[in-house]
């Protein structure tokens, strides 16, 4: 593992990311000016309702948009230091697996059905290191009891449709990690699963990272699982980012309405409410957003000024920042939209 | 989950097994095909078919091609089981050299139908910009009839059976595809396709293991279909005269040569009639056992 930059090392740096998507009704940016720094050995979250652009993020990162329909339109990714959206397809494979891993939401359907556990993990392996068939098998089984799969060695030889789902997901997370790769990004990994299991998964993927030292950005509309697993929050609205903060400062003091709104969301254990607060309204169509901040529409500290201009991303505090006209004072300061 | 439905693998595995094993025996498909009363009929036709046409030479004494004068018109017999025909010829000699050439060409059907069709499926479902192209080209095949289009194509390459199973596979190819692209279009959008490509796979090595794979079922039973359909044709080809030339005894021919004497002699047109009928029953039934048994929208979601 050489070449593995010292933790706080920044190992991906995103700037102005934009992903467009062409429908029939017209193209749109399904992502916007996305910026994202990600230090060596760090655990961020990335939270937002769907279609915040969370996962888009991600697959531009691994520059596995779907093209068609989408495209990366702007900006630019540098996975240590190499710039991912000029690196060619050859070396893309590379790091994809390699270098970067993904997990994704459904472990039901993130497994091919026709071929054993096994069979996938080793393939993984052998497609990104030489090594013998048996060395790799020994290697799968190895990790297979690494994120707790018990009887490794004959779970090896089983169908995925043989297998619960906690227990697909922990395969999924050994196949993401069969080849050491220094980032991992997981798309919703716990959403499909119930609850007890959504603790052990997390619980393990909290063990590997710090055993691992791996940088783990972990997608998800659940602020418990951001609360317990996180260093670091991001979250987004309608394709933009509208807040980052470290875990704790984000939920002591939320900076954009949205964040407030959705911490006013979570049920408590320490007081008693009689009815949740809802963030009204709902998230604006990509193809009629409104003028001025996205957010506008569902917010209760809206006023006039909030039509002039999407804010930008502000320093609102040490190491945090916020898309909130509030930090100004209500003075328009993001440049007038097109 | 599904832990008892799954007892080849229970046990402790020693460590130095091959990874993969097949208990095909065991495999609820297999399982389910044995207790499936048409593919099971459908099976059996066509396997005594197929025996007879591989086994033709131990099973006949008479040379299909030998005349004997003396013995024209014999009806069906001890001497001769199924008579012989204008020229003499033993018909049960011709009826099983016959089944050999038919199911043959009939395979060489399915062999290419099966390369190109799932070649060009493939390609189309996959790269979606060859979709179109491929597609119109494939839509163009299949504006004509099935029969008139191998009867051109035969008549432009001259006739014989190497240039029927050429016609034959030109023809079906684009209605394999069509199935290969549909099936295509579903699976590339599984999340597991998806899975692949973070883990760095590429397009030939999704295609082959994640893609193609999981798209098996409905091509193996369109398969079947083409093979009862071609084996049809061909007769029909042979019958024209555009297929197998006689004296090389098919079904089609045999019933071409016998149709004129079909009034005082039924059995030389008859036997190679049912023998046809007979097949493609078998396979029919063979296809429709395959479509119920792998048929995902039949089945259980385990």
């Amino acid at each position: 593992m050489s070449g593995r930059g010292a933790r706080g090392d920044v190992l991906l740096e995103v700037r102005g990311l934009t992903t467009a998507f062409r429908t029939e009704e017209g193209t749109f940016n399904a992502i916007e000016n996305v910026d994202l720094d990600l230090k060596a050995g760090e655990v961020l979250g990335i939270v937002g309702e769907s279609g915040s652009g969370k996962s888009v993020t991600a697959l531009s990162i691994l520059r596995l948009i779907p093209d068609p329909p989408g495209r990366i339109v702007a900006g630019e990714i540098r996975f240590a230091g190499e710039s991912l959206l000029t690196a060619s397809a050859r070396r893309m494979r590379q790091i994809r697996g390699g270098e970067i891993s993904m997990i994704f939401q459904e472990p039901m359907s993130s497994l091919n059905p026709v071929f054993t556990v096994g069979d996938q993990i080793i393939e993984t392996i052998r497609y990104h290191e030489r090594m013998s068939a048996r060395a790799a098998r020994d290697r799968a089984i190895e990790l297979l009891d690494r994120v707790g799969i018990a009887l490794p060695a004959q779970r090896l030889g089983e169908y995925p449709h043989q297998l619960s789902g906690g227990m697909r997901q922990r395969a999924m997370i050994a196949i993401a990690l069969s080849c050491n790769p220094r980032l991992l990004l997981a798309d919703e990994p716990t959403t499909a699963l119930d609850v007890t299991i959504q603790a052990q998964i997390l619980e393990l993927l909290r063990e590997l990272q710090e055993e691992l030292h791996m940088t783990v950005v972990l997608i998800t509309h659940d602020l418990g699982v951001v609360a317990q697993y996180v260093d670091r929050v991001m979250v987004m609205y309608a394709g933009r980012v509208i807040e980052e903060a470290g875990v704790e400062d984000l939920f002591d003091a939320p900076r954009h309405p949205y964040t407030e709104g959705l911490l006013k969301s979570i049920p408590s254990l320490d007081e008693e409410k009689i009815r949740l607060e809802a963030i009204r309204g709902v998230v604006p169509s990509p193809f009629e957003l409104p003028p001025g901040c996205r957010f506008r529409p569902r917010c209760g500290y809206a006023r006039a000024e909030c039509d002039e201009g999407d804010p930008p991303l502000l320093d609102a505090g040490p190491s945090r920042r916020a898309a909130c006209i509030r930090l100004t004072g209500y003075t328009p300061a993001g440049e007038p939209r097109a | 989950m599904a832990t008892e439905a799954v007892p080849a693998t229970q046990g402790a595995l020693p460590p130095d097994r091959p990874v993969r094993r097949r208990y095909w025996i065991r495999s609820p498909v297999v399982r389910r095909l044995l207790r499936h009363r048409m593919f099971m009929t459908g099976a059996v036709f066509v396997a005594t078919v197929s025996l007879a046409a591989i086994f033709a030479d131990l099973l006949t004494t008479a040379d299909p091609m030998e005349l004997s004068i003396r013995d024209r018109f014999e009806p069906p017999g001890a001497e001769f089981i199924f008579g012989t025909d204008n020229f003499g010829r033993s018909q049960w000699s011709r009826v099983l050299y016959g089944a050999r050439l038919s199911l043959l060409i009939g395979l060489g059907v399915v062999l290419l139908n099966a390369i190109f069709g799932t070649l060009v499926g493939a390609l189309a479902g996959y790269f979606r910009s060859l979709d179109n192209i491929l597609m119109r080209i494939a839509d163009a095949f299949m504006a004509f009839p099935v029969i008139l289009l191998a009867i051109g194509i035969t008549a432009a390459l001259g006739p014989g059976s190497i240039n029927a199973v050429i016609a034959l596979a030109a023809v079906y190819t684009p209605r394999t595809a069509r199935i290969v692209r549909a099936s295509v279009l579903v699976v590339r959008e599984m999340e597991y396709v998806q899975a692949a490509k973070a883990c760095g796979a590429g397009h030939w090595r999704i295609l082959r293991r994640h893609i193609l794979p999981n798209c098996m079922a409905p091509l193996i039973v369109q398969l079947t279909f083409i093979f009862a359909y071609s084996i049809l044709s061909e007769a029909v080809l042979s019958f024209l005269g555009l297929g197998a030339q006689p004296p090389t005894p098919t079904w089609g021919n045999i019933i071409a040569e016998g149709r004129q004497y079909i009034r005082e002699a039924t059995w030389i047109t008859a036997i190679p009639g049912l023998a046809l009928a007979a097949t493609l029953l078998g396979l029919n039934l063979l296809g429709d056992g395959l479509r119920d048994v792998l048929d995902p929208r039949l089945k259980v979601q385990q």
